[in-house]
């Protein structure tokens, strides 16, 4: 049995965790739920050995762990799958797998047996293995975390805790995924899902518990409770229903218009092929691929980060303010700068830097209270402007981004993935926001591999496959026709 | 001719390769020590100091390890254990050995200007090798530290790509955060990388004083330690790259000292400067940190 005795953990000012207590059974998957910052992570990091707790242990079959010692948690048999996958990112997949368990520890290190060894239990789970000898930096963010799961299934845990393992699944490795975990379940192992995915939760957990604001809230089984139940404990107030309606298709001044769009990369390999379409004024267009279709290249060359080998992208901008803003999907590496204060962050958008400066001098008490303003308008959960980026959840960070996009006054915003990992109430509010900024005149494109949202919120959907996009009718909504389509099939 | 210059550039390259294979290792753990000058400085004193009054190149050797280890083990106390800034410490610790070691000659062998020398350390030629004609005496007539060093370079290429050992160097260098989340144990790791290369560094500086110089002077070192910083840029973090860039910069210095001697009317400082320059030209072409180690010079803290 795995239990956590009133763990206490405190980073700074801001508290974790609250004495926690949590349980989970030999042959049980126990689903741990809650909002962004709620504390399932560091409540992971703390059983897993990563961190040590202020107060209170953890104890496997009645043995104290260690505290802060991932070593010694991995000698009991805990293992742990992190959210962002802790992958050594030049390395080739099998060194990854390599420094896991799949490495006997005898005799002279040998890669090709490592790589046979994970390929069978690949075969097992039906993942998809790269090439050999590839290295991880190329490789896509669903494929990053199978080598994760895969590695921390090579220590053969008794214990296997994973952080939000499934948002960036596709659909057809999903089912697999599940049934992997119902397996593991069998074999009497204790599986640990933390999620923000209420209906996930209550289709493979035994039980649930929920965190809130770093204490639980509610321990249940799913037959005693339901999404919406889940979803009012974890927020703590009655939601509304999360999304709203779709915006119709507008019918607007054109704002955005790219024609024939074309990006080859340094091999000559077509990574954008011929790309047309345009977005009006009061429009969401939603562009719904599976990962690696390239949504990314598309991002960074309508972000200006790279120029596309031929095609023309115009912003037929009539206001004051930035023309478009782009929100970038790895918001950690390319939207914000951890070490600095919310309001530094903030003003790297120029046209909000241009708001708090006259003449080449900044005005830091005006770009203070611009960030309060914002923090408050946004209900960025942070104890000021002064507060660094580093130190927001991921939720919170995804607002504040939002809020720099939104108060920058773009024309277009760009978006990837942009609630990726986000709980119900962030998802909401970001989409709120979103709608409102849509509503206000402003086109958005939201780039995602989570049809379902794209679905809720866009007035028009399309589809990107292997660089091709292509429109999809209004009454095309049946989620496994475009799937079907994502997946590249041609009518 | 040709054949001096030859085994001069080979015996300048050996203690730049020594020192440059030993921050090999400390920068794929994920740590830059600019202090290897440091490290080589206290070899290079110890050695002499120990083989002058005990007649003893063997203790004057082991001498030199452990000063360089000593060297080598206060800056992973301040790198590693209290994540003080790495170039900072490393700057610190070069002037400390440079302060150090003059402060102790002085005090051991006064300041008369005489020249307190020991017998250089015996070469040993490789039998009938050492007798083919411009290969031998290039290649197979060195002392032992000569070759230890270049049997080094393939030996710590395969302990790099090869083995676990190195894989977990590596996993150090990439991503310590992950590294310790697989339990790999950071810390030991760059304080094992620190501890090696500082017997290296420290065998370095043995080389100048007991192979070479056959004496110690203040600053004998001059900037070696600093080449073999670049030596590992620009041979890519590979000890193959390595011993190609150190018999450059080794032939750089040699050619120098024949421009020297052939009296030429170039004012001899010019090509003291060589090597230098050279170092700067190669750097401005190689400078790419592609290579790099990712998390290079990042002090790891747990949260």
């Amino acid at each position: 049995m795995l239990r956590a005795n009133a763990i206490t953990k405190r980073f700074g000012r801001t508290l974790a965790l609250d004495a926690v207590d949590f349980e989970a059974l030999p042959g049980e998957i126990h689903a741990l739920v809650g909002e962004n910052g709620a504390g399932k992570t560091t409540l992971m990091n703390v059983m897993a050995g990563s961190l040590a707790a202020d107060h209170g242990e953890a104890i496997l079959d009645g043995r104290p762990l260690q505290p802060g010692s991932p070593r010694a948690a991995l000698a009991a048999g805990i293992a742990a799958v992190h959210q962002s996958p802790m992958l050594f990112e030049r390395m080739t997949w099998e060194e990854n797998l390599a420094l896991g368990g799949f490495d006997t520890g005898a005799g002279a290190l040998d890669l090709d047996a490592i790589a046979t060894r994970a390929r069978s239990l690949a075969a097992k789970l039906g993942f998809e293995m790269p090439p050999a000898g590839a290295t991880v930096e190329n490789r896509s963010v669903a494929e990053r975390v199978r080598l994760e799961v895969l590695r921390a299934l090579s220590f053969n845990p008794r214990v296997l805790i994973l952080d939000e393992p499934t948002s960036v699944l596709a659909p057809s490795e999903l089912t697999a995924f599940l049934d992997l975990l119902r397996s593991l379940r069998g074999e009497g192992r204790i599986v640990v899902l933390i999620t923000h995915k209420l209906a996930e939760a209550i289709a493979v957990a035994d039980r649930i518990t929920v965190l809130r604001r770093g204490r639980v809230v509610a321990r249940t089984t799913p037959a005693r409770t339901s999404e919406e139940k889940l979803a009012g404990l974890m927020i703590g107030e009655i939601v509304t229903q999360p999304v709203a309606s779709a915006t119709p298709s507008h019918s607007g001044d054109p704002v955005l218009q790219i024609e024939n769009l074309t990006l080859d990369d340094h091999t000559g390999r077509r990574i954008l092929d011929r790309l047309s379409f345009r977005a009006a004024a009061g429009e969401i267009v939603g562009i719904a691929g599976v990962d690696g279709n390239g949504q990314t290249e598309l991002v960074e060359v309508l972000a200006g980060a790279r120029r596309p080998s031929s095609g023309k992208i115009t912003v037929l901008d009539g206001s004051s303010g930035g023309a478009m803003a782009v929100i970038p999907q790895n918001r950690d590496l390319d939207g914000l700068i951890l070490d600095m204060r919310l309001w530094e962050n903030l003003i790297l958008a120029r046209p909000l830097r241009e708001q708090v400066t006259s003449h080449g001098w900044l005005n830091t008490s005006h770009a203070i209270d611009l960030c309060r303003e914002l923090i408050d308008r946004f209900r960025i959960r942070a104890p000021g402007p002064e507060t660094i980026a580093g130190a927001l959840s991921g939720g919170n960070r995804q607002r504040l981004e939002v809020a720099r996009a939104i108060a920058s006054r773009p024309r277009v915003i760009v978006a990837h993935n942009i609630c990726r990992g986000l709980d119900l109430a962030a998802t909401a509010e970001v989409h709120r926001t979103i709608l409102d900024f849509a509503t206000g005149g402003g086109a958005a494109i939201l780039i995602s591999s989570d049809l379902d949202e794209l679905l809720a919120i866009c007035g028009r959907l399309l589809i990107i496959s292997r660089g091709k996009i292509r429109e999809t009718n209004p009454g095309e909504r049946d989620p496994e026709r475009l799937g079907l389509l994502m997946a590249g099939a041609r009518d | 001719m040709l054949e001096a210059f030859l085994t001069s550039a080979i015996t300048m390259a050996t203690p730049i390769l020594l020192a440059a294979l030993g921050e090999l290792l400390v920068e794929e753990s994920g740590v830059i020590n600019i202090g290897i000058e440091g490290a080589m400085l206290a070899g290079a004193f110890v050695a002499l100091a120990i083989a002058y009054f005990s007649g003893s190149i063997a203790l004057g050797l082991a001498g030199a390890i452990a000063a360089g280890v000593a060297i080598n083990a206060i800056f992973a106390m301040l790198v590693v254990n209290l994540a003080v800034n790495q170039v900072v410490t490393g700057t610190a610790v070069s002037i400390l050995a440079l302060g150090l070691t003059g402060v102790f000659y002085r005090k051991l062998f006064g300041v008369t200007g005489k020249a307190f020398m020991v017998a250089p350390i015996a070469k040993i030629p490789l039998g009938p090798l050492a007798r083919i004609p411009l290969l031998g005496p290039v290649l197979f007539n060195h002392n032992g530290l000569v070759y230890f060093t270049f049997i080094l370079v393939p030996a710590l290429w395969y302990v790099i790509a090869r083995t676990r050992y190195g894989l977990r160097l590596r996993a150090c260098g990439e991503r310590p955060e992950a590294a310790d989340a697989l339990g790999l144990g950071v810390i030991a790791i760059r304080w094992q990388a620190l501890i090696v290369s500082g017997a290296l560094t420290g065998l370095a500086g043995a080389f100048l004083t007991l192979a070479y110089a056959n004496t110690f002077v203040e600053n004998i070192s001059a900037g070696r330690g600093f080449v073999a910083l670049s030596v590992v840029i620009v041979g890519r973090w590979n000890s193959w790259g390595l011993a190609a860039a150190s018999v450059l910069f080794g032939a750089a210095m040699a050619l120098q000292f024949g421009l020297q001697a052939l009296g030429t009317v170039v004012p001899y400082q010019l090509f003291l400067a060589l090597p230098y320059a050279l170092t700067l030209v190669v750097l401005a072409g190689f400078g790419g940190q592609a290579a790099a180690p990712s998390a290079l010079g990042e002090p790891y803290r747990r949260q």
